[in-house]
């Protein structure tokens, strides 16, 4: 990304895209006052969170019956069409990495060894955007709180902790490959989750190889503990590393989020608030996703940032657009030409969106499973031994 | 109260099909969850709002037949009491959200049942996923 004199000057940047995150499945009542559970509470917190002035909503389904996040992919596709019905200009992006359920003999025939990962392609109605992680991280949420950011939540108990310090997001190109292909097939777009700019470079290859083809909104996701901390310079880092044509969301957590969040807005970037990421406002006090989208509009309007409507963030989003060559998708996201000898390595590597048997790693060291390669390569490496011989 | 059948669930893999079958058996009126595969069950038509049970896919663990659910006043109590006496508890407890926690044991004999502790604040623990 390219910053000239006037870059930071409100009047030269695009509106800001506000994304709402209310459906925290990580808290239980009493940690927050807005956790909504029954279907109508999970429509009008999207409407309310709209008419608060975000645009964008991060999407999650908590079944009512059990108050668990849902994995029933009709509950999701009931779900979609409430909120489409209620807020039909709200983008909506779906949380990905959902491992859905399947109910019925249909289903379950369909998806027997399959990832049901790649089920979220298939949602109906469409959402916009699913998001996408590309390259397998360790996401322990836990590691940035502060005694005073969990302070009368569940999350004082170390069990708990502990039990978020293990999440890990898994993203090896079997899943991300044949994902990417799936959603375009489907017309949903990908909406990328790099934790750093080693994932940003997944994507660039991915774009490269004509794996993916269409426009780059991207969640900078700083929650640390194996995804990027709040350093101010590795966020700068990254914008450094990102095309021109990019559009650039800031994830953190709690208290963090509202400094990056003002980093974001001065910088022509967009935010992302909401009781899954923070519970708290800048006076210490417990704050709603609905206030946090208000406090962002205040600070927008102080600034002089203009905040976007449904229309003006599907425009810099470009939702609904595809390319159909690997130079088209460069120089529309102001990326240069590969170089003659651009090697696009294991990512031409073919892919089947099928699960693989789990292979244990000996010595200690799980991570040699990652270096079996898939079937049809290893039958590839085998012939070019056969011809090399 | 305490001790008192509260209700019962009925579980298949076809709930649909299953929850047409009391219907026409018995009369009972089925009445689908807007947005979930849970039928709530009517048994008697004096009192057409009064909920007798539900009927939803079988979870993993349970049993074929259909599950009581017994009063309690305090679910961990009775959880540690029937441990103690030889249950083993085929569903931990777990919360039906705002309405009360809930767990499935089994008796010494083998028989399957569910405990029920009404509690308004009910929720359950968030996992990481």
């Amino acid at each position: 990304m390219y910053y000239t004199d006037n870059s930071i000057l409100p009047e030269n940047m695009e509106p800001l895209i506000i994304t709402a995150a209310p459906y925290g499945p990580q808290w239980l009542p009493g940690d927050t006052s807005d956790i909504p559970l029954t279907w109508d509470e999970q429509v009008q917190v999207a409407v309310d969170c709209y008419e608060a002035g975000a645009t964008v909503l991060h999407f999650h389904v908590r079944n009512p019956a059990t108050g668990m996040g849902s994995t029933n992919f009709d509950e999701y596709n009931y779900l979609l069409k409430r909120v489409k019905e209620a807020v039909p200009d709200m983008i909506i992006q779906v949380g990905g990495s959902i491992s859905f359920s399947p109910h019925t003999d249909g289903a379950k025939a369909k998806w027997l060894d399959y990832d049901t990962r790649h089920m979220l392609t298939e949602l109906d109605p469409k959402p916009e955007f699913v998001t996408v992680t590309t390259g397998t991280s360790l996401w322990d949420i836990a590691s940035t709180f502060t005694p005073e950011d969990i302070k009368g939540t569940h999350m004082e108990d170390p069990q708990v902790q502990a039990a978020w310090a293990g999440m890990v997001v898994d993203s090896t190109p079997a899943f991300y490959v044949e994902h990417l292909k799936r959603l375009r097939k489907n017309g949903i777009q990908p909406y990328f989750v790099p934790c750093g700019t080693q994932q940003w470079d997944l994507i660039e290859r991915c774009i490269r190889a004509g794996i993916y083809m269409g426009p780059l909104n991207m969640a900078l996701c700083g929650y640390g503990g194996g995804t990027m901390y709040r350093n101010p310079f590795d966020w700068m880092h990254f914008l450094q590393r990102v095309p021109q044509g990019s559009v650039n969301t800031f994830w953190t957590s709690m208290r963090g989020l509202i400094s990056i969040s003002a980093m974001a807005l001065v910088l022509g970037q967009h935010v992302r608030v909401g009781i899954e990421d923070n519970i708290w406002g800048a006076d210490r006090k417990r704050k709603t996703t609905v206030e946090q989208v208000q406090g962002v509009v205040r600070l927008s309007k102080e600034f002089g940032r203009k905040v976007a409507t449904a229309e003006e963030a599907r425009r810099i989003m470009k939702v609904g657009t595809w390319y159909n060559s690997v130079e088209e998708t460069l120089q529309n996201n102001g990326m240069p030409p590969s170089p003659s000898d651009f090697h696009p390595g294991f990512l031409t590597w073919p892919t089947d969106g099928k699960l693989k048997p789990a292979v244990v790693g000996g010595d200690s060291h799980p991570i040699a499973a990652c270096m079996i390669a898939p079937a049809p390569v290893r039958a590839a490496q085998a012939k070019l031994k056969l011809a090399t011989a | 109260m305490a001790g008192r059948i509260t209700h019962f669930e009925i579980y298949g893999d076809e709930p649909e099909k299953l929850s047409a079958f009391y219907n026409t058996l018995f009369g009972w009126r089925m009445e689908q969850l807007e947005g979930l595969q849970y039928w709530r069950m009517h048994l008697d038509p004096e009192e057409p709002e009064s909920v007798g049970g539900g009927l939803t896919y079988r979870p993993k663990a349970d049993p074929k037949g259909w599950l009581q659910f017994v009063d309690v006043d305090s679910i961990d109590d009775s959880l540690a009491l029937a441990e103690k006496m030889g249950a083993r508890v085929m569903r931990p407890k777990t919360a039906v959200p705002r309405t009360a926690w809930v767990a499935v044991l089994a008796d010494p004999s083998g028989n399957m049942f569910a405990i029920w502790q009404p509690d308004a604040h009910a929720f359950p623990m968030p996992e990481p996923d």
